[in-house]
């Protein structure tokens, strides 16, 4: 008998408090494209990719609006929550990704 | 004309009658933009101190969260004194050509398919644009509509576009209609748009739907006449709703002059057609190609439900975005 298991991979980005409130960190690292760590104003963590679907744009270089994030190139933006493009020229949905928060440290957390 | 300082960065002279953003591209300043006609979104600007009118206070380019920050599209801005504004200037945004305005006369007009007639206009300097570009058309100094062109730059001046009919739309009704397209003052301003054509090493995917037609055209002819290109070869896919939306295969050939470099499939998304494929196009392109789509550069050009899939589908196949080119018109 087969039982699946999925296995739970965390990934550490960086310590939380290189990112603070209001504000996004770019994290590279092996296996995924630049990440954008965002520390929102509900005290949670949101992870994102960090590149605009619009322009090659540092996201986490944009200016942070309550759960919105601003490129900094053309001002188009993204929900951070859900990744939803909230303001033209953005149309593509940016990827999310979940977090994890243990011990000052934030973790990127996918089930395979 | 006034002076328009770009904070911290340098300055322009704009005309009265111009635009901000089409007053600096005229200077070969990079500003960043893609429709030209307040949609898209990319022009935006602030404007420190001046005085600006604003064409189109409704543009559907701006958030509300744009509104509340003040921010204005540089493409519905002209100038009414000197003026300060804000934006980053992006050197991608370089004019290649600079743009201009001019006055051209109707040389022939030609019907393609059911609602697409091709108008031929004529200009008294040479047509210098890449293939791929869109110029903005304007009939008795109101309208203006951006059209790209379905030919290639050219010493004779000739720039040839298409005009989709559109059900009481102003255009439509000029440039139906033989009387008041024969009596028309029409004026081109351009080259402008960033979708062109690219000498890039990988095979090249051109997607046309309804007046896309016009600038996928272009790629193709572009790729047939281009040395550095020579050896690449072209799939086309054309979609439409109808089979009365599309040309027939032989005149794409005839018209694109690639020979065996051309690879053409039409699709249809409300009629069943036996040797045509049905399908949204995107699909359609998923499944003729599957993960060899990562290899071509791919141009896109049709209604924005088409381009925008075709951004999604891009997107998802982890395609560079330098890799895909589009002007996003709404």
């Amino acid at each position: 008998m087969n039982i699946p298991v999925k296995n739970i991979i965390e990934t550490f980005l960086c310590m939380s408090s290189k990112v603070e409130q209001g504000q996004g960190l770019q994290v590279l690292i092996e296996g995924y494209p630049p990440l954008a760590v965002f520390h929102l104003e509900d005290g949670q963590f949101y992870i994102t990719d960090d590149t605009c679907t619009h322009g090659d744009a540092s996201l986490a270089d944009g200016e942070i609006d309550g759960d919105e994030v601003e490129c900094p190139f053309h001002a188009g933006a993204f929900d951070i929550k859900t990744g939803e493009p909230c303001g033209a020229p953005c149309s593509i949905a940016l990827k999310t990704y979940k977090s994890m928060l243990r011990d000052g440290q934030v973790f990127l957390v996918e089930s395979r | 004309m006034y002076t328009i300082e770009i904070d911290g960065q340098t300055q322009f002279q704009c005309a009265a009658h111009d635009v901000l953003l089409r007053g600096g591209l005229r200077q070969g300043l990079g500003l960043p933009y893609e429709c030209n006609a307040g949609g898209c979104g990319s022009c935006k600007i602030e404007v420190l101190s001046g005085e600006i009118e604003n064409l189109w206070i409704d543009a559907p380019g701006l958030s509300d969260r744009d509104r509340r920050k003040g921010r204005l599209l540089a493409c519905q801005c002209r100038p009414k004194s000197n003026c300060k504004i804000k934006v980053r200037l992006d050197q991608h945004y370089v004019p290649k050509t600079i743009p201009r305005q001019f006055s051209v006369t109707l040389k022939k007009v030609q019907q393609i398919t059911h609602d697409i007639i091709e108008i031929q206009l004529q200009a008294a300097q040479p047509a210098v644009f890449i293939p791929g570009q869109y110029a903005l058309l304007s009939v008795n100094q109101e309208l203006l509509r951006a059209y790209s062109m379905a030919n290639l730059p050219n010493e004779a001046g000739l720039w040839v576009f298409q005009v989709r009919r559109v059900l009481e739309g102003k255009m439509t009704n000029l440039l139906f209609d033989e009387f008041f397209r024969q009596t028309a003052d029409i004026q081109i301003d351009g080259p402008y748009g960033l979708a062109h054509l690219q000498e890039q090493p990988r095979p090249i995917i051109c997607i046309a739907g309804g007046s896309g037609l016009a600038p996928m055209l272009a790629i193709a002819r572009g790729v047939a006449v281009n040395p550095m290109l020579k050896d690449h070869k072209v799939w086309f896919f054309h979609g439409g709703r109808e089979q009365r939306d599309l040309l027939t295969e032989s005149i794409i050939r005839e018209w694109t002059a690639l020979g065996t470099r051309l690879n053409y499939i039409a699709a249809t998304s409300s009629e069943q057609i036996e040797g045509i494929r049905s399908g949204f196009i995107h699909d359609v392109i998923q499944d003729v190609l599957g993960d060899q789509l990562m290899q071509h550069e791919i141009y896109c050009a049709g209604p924005p439900v088409m381009v925008q899939s075709i951004e999604q589908m891009a997107h998802q196949a982890g395609i560079p975005q330098q890799q895909v080119h589009f002007d996003r018109f709404f």
